[in-house]
């Protein structure tokens, strides 16, 4: 009984989380260049607010707009389009809180105010050389903070922040009001997939879908991130394990680290896991003999497996980490990176 | 008895190729033990580690592995490859014939528009479209008066790339970008007596909005500074320690350390760009720590840059608030030491001649760049 009940409690969507998601592929009017993955980032995300073992949000709480909801001759979303999902947060919010957490996911073709080191804006679809229509997000996101709408705020923008001196963001029309003194409260998780004034990048990945790295990245570390000992996946543990991992997904793209602030001290919980999930690892022996014996240790040097290596090529399953493999009784040795080294030669 | 744990820690001491690279240090589950820059030392368990360098927004990493039964390890990072104009062995950038070209050309007989002080440019580009970097670029006087085009040097379209050498009364000069017929933007290059100042920028996409063309860049440009007679030197560590500083400027990161500001300080005679970068990073860091080498640091540059507008503008900050109002005619060559300009004049503390340059660029025709006061000429 005690176990159906944790069962079931586990299954219940979190109610108390909201969502806007938004994925802009085609800017035909501003000279941009088409993308191929924000609509397929924003789907991504989409599925992973809905999974169960995921974000598990109930599909009334997540607003999405996507390019490819609209006809691309009616070259939308517009601002406003976008802007009507803050609405009813900025709305509710004026009153008070609205809920327990709120995500927002933006990729598209951005851009870094000149003057404010830390706004970020997405073009909307209609964004014009001359007429840079588009969504000031992390206006969006500081009011709602500010305003402590939610207790946990948590932005993922995968777009570029380059600079460009004729485009500064307009600050949204909301409300203006002195905020709230809750606003100190409100825990954040802020992931932009590159620093102020770089450009971020998208890759066709092995099953044919091209997709941003950093959205990769991100639903990955969401997807393996081991837990601290409580068993939760903090917003500080994420973070590294996407510094860590996004070499993993560039291929041979060239990219820029990401900039993500959170503040330690009031980290956010994702998730709740037992432990990190396992990913694969290739390894050669060159040469091979067959009287090989392998020999495993974790990144404190404790032996996690020992056998005698049945072929020239093992695959093995590992959590995140740093590892040592070693052939025994000899000098052949390898320290590795799970993620980062899916295959390795000792 | 067990041994205890502290007993069985390693003194782990991970050192970046040089003092103003930072360096993370984090455990085998990715957990930050700690970040510095330059170095980072750490108490650790026996086992693997990593290490993160980081130059701007490039970073390398390296796996640790730290053994049991000693005492201290000691682990050298190699050089971070980092993208610059600059054209330094052991970067992204680095070509040869490049490094070989600035070398020579930067020692070549100068053209001579006025004495005391060198002007060199060497424009570079990477790729066959970028082949001619000269093309649209001038040097200007600060009247607007032409001195030279960039197409007067030794340019070399199989090789991509051109030097420019110039002798020039000491002073403030306006280098030209022409990306299209009519759009043109400038930036601000001081000459110092007894010192050649050295610029250097790739080709790359126009930077003007609607200009379809490949142009020297110039808000990633680079600057140097030399004594007269010695010429580019890739090997030079005073180089790569000022693009370094540039870089960490340009990225708004926290590079410089107490290690570093004496590093600075102890060359001779003391680095003018270098100096003027890092009063610049002093400035964001707010760096307590470090007050008594930023004072140092602001006497050395007062021998050197006196009556230039960067130092100027940093003596603004640095002073006390009774003190007569600062006259600003003409610009500085760093964004950051324009904001500071500006900063004055809003409260009262500084003046901007209407009809000057400086009232021209005031007017709206500055254009945001992280680095460069970059002007767009109407």
């Amino acid at each position: 009984m005690f176990f159906n009940f944790k069962h079931r409690c586990r299954m219940m969507s979190n109610k108390q989380h909201y969502a806007i998601v938004i994925g802009i592929n085609d800017y035909p009017l501003s000279g941009l260049q088409a993308l191929k993955g924000p609509v397929n980032d924003a789907e991504d995300f989409y599925a992973w607010l809905r999974d169960s073992a995921g974000g598990n949000l109930p599909e009334s709480n997540i607003q999405r707009i996507l390019s490819s909801d609209f006809r691309a001759e009616d070259v939308l979303p517009t601002p406003n389009q976008v802007e009507s999902l803050f609405e009813p947060f900025i709305v509710n919010g004026v009153q008070g809180r609205y809920g327990e957490r709120l995500y927002i996911f933006a990729a598209g073709h951005g851009f870094g105010d000149p003057a404010d080191i830390g706004n970020t804006a997405l073009y909307a679809a209609n964004a014009k050389r001359m007429f840079p229509w588009h969504i000031a997000v992390t206006d969006y996101v500081e009011w709602l903070r500010r305003h402590a709408v939610f207790d946990e705020i948590i932005l993922i923008m995968d777009c570029c922040r380059t600079v460009n001196s004729w485009h500064s963001i307009r600050e949204p029309q909301y409300v203006v009001s002195a905020g709230s003194p809750a606003a100190d409260k409100v825990r954040y998780f802020y992931a932009f997939a590159v620093g102020r004034g770089q450009v971020a990048r998208e890759r066709s990945f092995a099953d044919g879908r091209s997709s941003g790295i950093f959205t990769q990245a991100v639903l990955d570390a969401l997807r393996v991130t081991g837990p601290d000992e409580q068993g939760r996946v903090t917003g500080s543990l994420l973070k590294n394990q996407i510094h860590n991992s996004l070499d993993k997904f560039a291929g041979n793209a060239s990219i820029e680290p990401p900039e993500i602030r959170l503040d330690s001290f009031r980290d956010i919980t994702f998730l709740r896991r037992k432990k990190a999930a396992a990913l694969p690892v290739q390894v050669d022996l060159q040469p091979y003999s067959g009287t090989e014996t392998l020999v495993l240790y974790n990144g404190e040097f404790k032996e996690i497996r020992q056998e005698l290596a049945s072929a020239a090529s093992l695959s093995l399953e590992l959590e995140p980490g740093l590892y040592k493999i070693a052939v025994s009784k000899t000098s052949r040795q390898k320290i590795f990176e799970v993620p980062n080294n899916e295959r390795i030669t000792v | 008895m067990s041994e205890s744990q502290s007993d069985s820690k390693v003194m782990l001491r991970v050192n970046a190729s040089d003092t103003l690279t930072e360096v993370f240090l984090v455990d085998n589950r990715f957990q930050l033990i700690t970040a510095g820059v330059g170095s980072v030392e750490a108490a650790v368990a026996p086992g693997l580690y990593k290490a993160r360098f980081r130059v701007g927004q490039v970073q390398s990493d390296s796996l640790v592995e730290v053994p049991a039964g000693t005492e201290t390890k000691i682990f050298v990072g190699s050089a971070v490859q980092f993208a610059t104009p600059v054209p330094l062995p052991q970067t992204m950038t680095w070509q040869q014939k490049h490094e070989e070209a600035a070398r020579d050309l930067s020692k070549s007989l100068p053209l001579k528009k006025g004495s005391g002080s060198q002007l060199f440019l060497f424009l570079r580009g990477l790729t066959e479209e970028a082949s001619r970097p000269w093309l649209g670029v001038s040097v200007h006087n600060l009247h607007g008066t032409l001195l030279a085009e960039a197409a007067q040097g030794t340019c070399d379209t199989e090789n991509g790339y051109c030097g420019l050498h110039l002798e020039l009364d000491p002073g403030i000069y306006r280098l030209r970008v022409e990306e299209e017929v009519g759009e043109i933007y400038e930036m601000f290059v001081i000459t110092l007596a007894g010192w050649q100042t050295q610029l250097f920028a790739l080709a790359e996409d126009a930077w003007l909005p609607g200009v379809q063309a490949i142009r020297a860049a110039l808000p990633s440009a680079a600057v140097l500074t030399t004594e007269i007679g010695k010429g580019f030197d890739p090997d030079s560590t005073t180089a790569r320690q000022t693009e370094l500083l540039r870089i960490g400027l340009m990225s708004g990161r926290k590079i410089l350390t107490k290690t570093g500001l004496q590093n600075l300080l102890a060359e001779s005679p003391l680095d003018p760009i270098s100096t003027l970068f890092a009063a610049h990073l002093l400035l964001r860091q707010e760096n307590t720590n470090v007050q008594a080498l930023a004072a140092a640091l602001l006497d050395s540059m007062c021998s050197i840059l006196s009556g230039y507008p960067d130092l100027s503008a940093l003596l603004l900050h640095s002073q006390s608030e009774n003190r007569t109002k600062s006259v600003f005619p003409t610009p500085p060559m760093l964004q950051a030491s324009w904001q500071l300009i500006m900063l004055a004049v809003e409260k009262d503390q500084a003046e901007i001649p209407v009809d000057s340059l400086n009232g021209q660029i005031q007017q709206g025709a500055a254009l945001n760049s992280a680095l460069w006061l970059l002007h767009r000429l109407s």
